[in-house]
């Protein structure tokens, strides 16, 4: 896998990865934009970096969606700003593509693997 | 980049959402921790800046796309409240009805009675006017009849010189075609059957604009030569006769032993007249000096372009009046008529806008009478109204939930229409369907309903949701203040006074013109029959040709027939006619006739008859009593001196004051002998008994061989035994003919009188409902004044007030305006009754007897049904009216 920076190509496959990771993001708790980037930066290093700004069309559809809810919050250094949370829904999205997701990388692997 | 916390966003969140300034916030919020988290790594300020933007992406991007999501998640928010306010609505609206569920049912039968009828009168109406015939342009097409009002003939069809003399010499129309419509036996494909057969000029298809869908119209060679005839099946024919479906131009067909060459088949939709033609035959054009004194053709024509139809009739008497010059014999006082496509004289048509503008003004009245419901109840829910406006509901929202009530309503009443509209359509398909070929597939009319329905849902919106817009504008605290029983409601309601002045009016001329059209029935049917139906059976025979080739063979089967029904042991007579005894219509022939040595001088009325055929016994088995001479009996017979019986009135008219028997009278068919009459009997009434046609000629079967008879039965005892007897003597002579229309001469005389019972009804149905609706809208003026009012009264009967003062004080109130409506009611039924003077048969339009019982039952009436709420209102319990303030 390459370093994806680049969210116009092949966009639907990559807001579908993005929507996940975000959703992974929030299952730790509720969390903003920013905390969500940063998490992501932490957790994947260089190998994935997103642009920050195409997380927020994401969190928009996805709180259409139902899978996550929006709130304005203090943040830690006492500012308001607008906090996401997983819904039940939005949790339950997750496990099912997480295991999809997880069986094809799987299959991709093995036939790498074969020589 | 706003630089601050929007503190404030919080607060107009509870205003609905600002997704816009929100996403601002976020991505300022976003970019300066992500300037403040490079800064920490040790980036400068500056570097730090376009690292951030860097790694952010495109802001205008990310605006766009979230900008994207946040208006659909929008327009979903915005629809999915709309569609929660407007269920609440239909709750709201729901329980608001079922509140006064006397009201609700009402007012709902109220508006299904009201567009019931009048969706299917429009739809009636509409099939007369705009006939769904697959004929082109029906407006321009017209009959041509010829009349004659000095013998009382109308609708009767022309004769071979009139029609060639009308296309010759008249510029009105476009073209006229002549055609006869007749019986043949159709044999070859697959049985032998009588079917209708039409033959015709051959311009008939072209006048119609139809044309074959297989094969070739026909051509005037097919007309003239006589060795190989041709033949046009209806789609019908050719899908029924040859079941294989097969192409049949160029096969041949059997009709009345001889054989046609079908050169074509009609579209499948076509047809005119009568959907059970199934032969079209082609027929020369008349010629000028063909016959003229035998009217056996009827004819249609299309008026020419931009030619009026009274200018086309004008045209046409011009002609007619010529040629009774010029053929004095054969035309002297016959006139031309034009006459739409349509089989309506001008009396039906009277009849119909009468039903019509009765069940119109029936719909009005139902449309005031909801109106008044509705503003009674919207002044009585002022205090609810005020309650909910005062508990934050807004004006809208007061006015949608009441919008909604009436919107409930109407479709309620709506639906409930169907069931009325129904079964009256059924009724008039299945009463006028089998005489008028285009009522036959009469059908409720969609933008009938609809046009009626929006009228009375217009209205209950307009005074469903008046009271309100007018309740909304009171601030609600005054409201609350005044009680529903303050002075306010002492005010006088002028609309209320108006819309029951105008149920009574309705109600009044509804009255008096079905007691009037009652009445007109009642002597159309009291009129003595000239015979008597107690009794007796009917049916009918009809020889087919394929069977008995010979006119006289068909005699003396049918002849044989009568003499074995004499034998039954039930039967005390037993005779055959060639129609009913009471059939009048259209095609009845009232023949001209010559008189011997004839008395009386009527130059431009000459001598005519209606002329029946008939069986010695016929005259027995009615009951139609001999005055003079004898009857008919066996030896009048072919080979017998040829002879007549004739009626009563015809006697009269040409042997004023003696005896006819014995004198000599002619046919017009030139051919036939002198006829000497031997006997007089009493007049046999026609259906429509404003149709003089009394001068009737019987001559005997067996001098006038025909192929179909009608036999009249008269039995000891009940006819219903006989049955079996009838069919086993019909059997024993020849087991393949089949008996038709075997029936009770009581019952086929119902038959006769269907259409007539069928327009009671109609009249009947419509003055009672508005008779209701006069009532309960009284009463309903009544009862809500005397609610109103109840605090007044308990305060008058507290101080000794007289119960009788306050009940009249109550019963002005309503009674001055239903008055007002009486008087109005009256003048208009005055007027409405000469319109429809032609089919008030032997009433007088302004007999007063009528007019007083309307009165007298409206005044009688809606004084009751003021009464009862008024006087209720002077029986409460003073103390505890005035207590619940």
């Amino acid at each position: 896998m390459g370093t994806i920076t680049d969210t116009t190509r092949n966009p639907d496959m990559l807001r579908g990865t993005v929507d996940l990771l975000i959703l992974k993001a929030l299952t730790h708790g509720r969390q903003h934009g920013f905390g969500i980037a940063r998490w992501l930066e932490e957790v994947t290093g260089d190998v994935l970096r997103i642009e920050e700004g195409s997380l927020y069309p994401s969190l928009h559809r996805m709180e259409r969606r139902g899978w996550v809810e929006a709130e304005w919050g203090v943040s830690d250094n006492n500012r308001q700003v607008k906090y996401y949370r997983l819904t039940r829904r939005g949790r339950e999205y997750l496990q099912r593509e997480s295991s999809g997701w997880t069986e094809f990388a799987t299959a991709v692997f093995k036939v790498l693997q074969t020589s | 980049m706003a630089n601050r916390t929007p503190m404030w966003r919080r607060y107009l969140r509870l205003c609905g959402p600002n997704p816009r300034a929100d996403l601002e916030a976020e991505i300022a919020y976003h970019l300066e921790e992500l300037v403040a988290y490079l800064i920490a790594r040790g980036m400068t300020p500056e570097q730090a800046q376009v690292e951030a933007m860097r790694r952010f992406g495109s802001v205008s991007r990310v605006r766009a796309d979230c900008d994207d999501v946040d208006q659909q998640s929008i327009r979903e928010t915005r629809r999915r409240d709309m569609k929660d306010a407007l269920w609440s609505d239909i709750l709201d609206a729901g329980r608001g009805l079922t509140r006064a569920p006397g009201l609700t049912i009402g007012a709902a039968l109220i508006l299904a009675l009201g567009i019931g009828l009048n969706t299917a009168t429009y739809s009636f109406n509409k099939a007369l006017l705009f006939p769904t015939v697959p004929i082109a342009d029906v407006p321009h097409v017209v009959r041509l009849w010829s009349q004659n009002m000095g013998r009382g003939v109308f609708a009767n069809p022309l004769s071979e010189g009139e029609i060639a003399d009308l296309a010759a010499s008249t510029r009105s129309f476009e073209t006229i075609a002549a055609y006869s419509l007749q019986p043949m036996t159709i044999t070859g494909g697959q049985s032998a059957e009588r079917v209708p057969v039409i033959r015709a000029t051959i311009n008939l298809f072209s006048l119609l604009q139809v044309a074959p869908s297989r094969g070739r119209p026909f051509t005037s060679e097919d007309a003239t030569q006589q060795t190989d005839p041709v033949a046009i099946l209806s789609h019908r024919a050719w899908q029924n006769r040859f079941a294989d479906h097969a192409e049949v131009v160029g096969k041949t067909i059997r009709l009345d032993g001889r054989a046609y060459t079908i050169v074509g088949v009609m579209p499948e939709r076509f047809w005119f007249e009568s959907r059970e033609v199934d032969v079209w035959l082609p027929m020369p054009y008349p010629r000028t000096d063909g016959v003229r004194d035998v009217r056996s053709l009827m004819a249609i024509a299309r008026l020419a372009r931009d030619i009026p139809s009274d200018r086309a009739q004008a045209d046409v008497q011009i002609v007619a009046k010529r040629l009774s010059e010029e053929h004095t014999q054969s035309n002297a006082g016959w006139d031309i008529m034009l006459t739409g496509l349509l089989p309506f004289g001008p009396g039906e048509k009277a009849f119909f806008a009468m039903v019509t503008t009765l069940t119109g003004l029936l719909l009005a009245a139902g449309c005031a009478h909801i109106a008044n419901l509705l503003l009674a109840r919207g002044i009585e829910r002022r205090g609810e109204i005020a309650l909910r406006a005062a508990l934050g509901a807004s004006r809208a929202r007061i006015l949608r939930q009441l919008f909604a009530e009436s919107v409930a309503l109407s479709l309620i009443g709506g639906a409930l229409s169907l069931l009325v509209a129904f079964p009256i359509i059924l009724q008039i398909r299945a009463i006028l369907g089998p005489v008028t070929p285009f009522l036959s597939e009469l059908s409720l009319d969609p933008t009938a309903l609809l046009i009626t329905g929006g009228f009375i849902v217009i209205s209950s919106l307009l005074f469903g949701v008046a009271p309100a817009l007018r309740l909304s504008a009171i601030t609600a605290s005054e409201t609350m203040k005044q009680s529903t029983t303050g002075p306010i409601a002492g005010r006088r309601r002028p609309l209320a006074s108006l819309l029951i002045g105008f149920e009574v009016m309705v109600a009044t001329l509804a009255l008096i013109v079905t007691l009037l059209f009652i009445q007109a029935a009642n002597n159309v049917v009291r009129i003595p029959f000239g015979f008597r139906p107690e009794g007796v059976l009917t049916f009918r025979i009809d020889v087919p040709e394929y069977k008995y080739a010979e006119r006289d063979d068909a005699a003396r089967v049918l002849s044989r027939i009568l003499d074995r029904l004499q034998q039954v042991p039930s039967v005390t007579a037993a005779g055959g006619g060639i129609r009913m005894p009471l059939y009048s219509g259209p095609g009845l022939p009232a023949e001209p006739i010559t008189i011997e040595d004839l008395q009386i001088a009527s130059s431009d009325k000459g001598p005519w008859a209606i002329t029946s055929v008939v069986t010695p016994g016929y005259f027995d088995a009615l009951g139609i009593s001999l005055v003079d001479g004898r009857s008919f009996e066996r030896r009048d017979d072919a080979t017998a001196p040829a002879v007549a019986v004739v009626s009563r009135s015809l006697a009269r008219a040409y042997w004023p004051n003696q005896s006819p028997v014995g004198r000599r009278l002619k046919l017009a068919d030139a051919s036939r002998p002198w006829l000497t009459v031997i006997g007089v009997v009493k007049d046999v009434r026609p259906v429509d008994p404003t149709s003089p046609q009394v001068r009737q000629l019987y001559l005997p079967l067996m001098q006038g061989p025909i192929r179909a008879l009608t036999y009249f039965v008269a039995t000891h005892d009940d006819p219903g035994g006989t049955f079996q007897d009838v069919r086993a003597a019909v059997r024993e002579v020849d087991a393949d003919l089949p008996v038709l229309e075997l029936r009770t001469l009581t019952a086929a005389m119902d038959d006769s009188f269907k259409g007539q019972r069928f327009g009671q009804n109609i009249m009947r149905v419509n003055a009672v409902i508005a008779l209701l609706l006069a009532l309960t809208g009284v009463y309903s003026v009544v009862a809500f004044a005397s609610a109103r009012r109840r605090r007044e009264i308990a305060i008058r009967v507290a101080l000794g007030g007289r119960r009788t003062a306050i009940v009249t004080m109550l019963l002005a109130q309503a009674l001055r305006p239903a008055f007002v409506g009486v008087a109005v009611g009256l003048v208009l039924a005055a007027l409405a009754s000469r319109a429809i003077a032609a089919v008030l048969f032997r009433v007088d339009p302004l007999n007063p007897l009528f007019y007083a019982v309307a009165a007298a039952v409206l005044c009688a009436a809606t004084a009751a049904a003021s009464c009862f709420p008024a006087i209720r209102a002077t029986r409460v319990d003073a103390a505890a009216a005035l207590r619940a303030e």
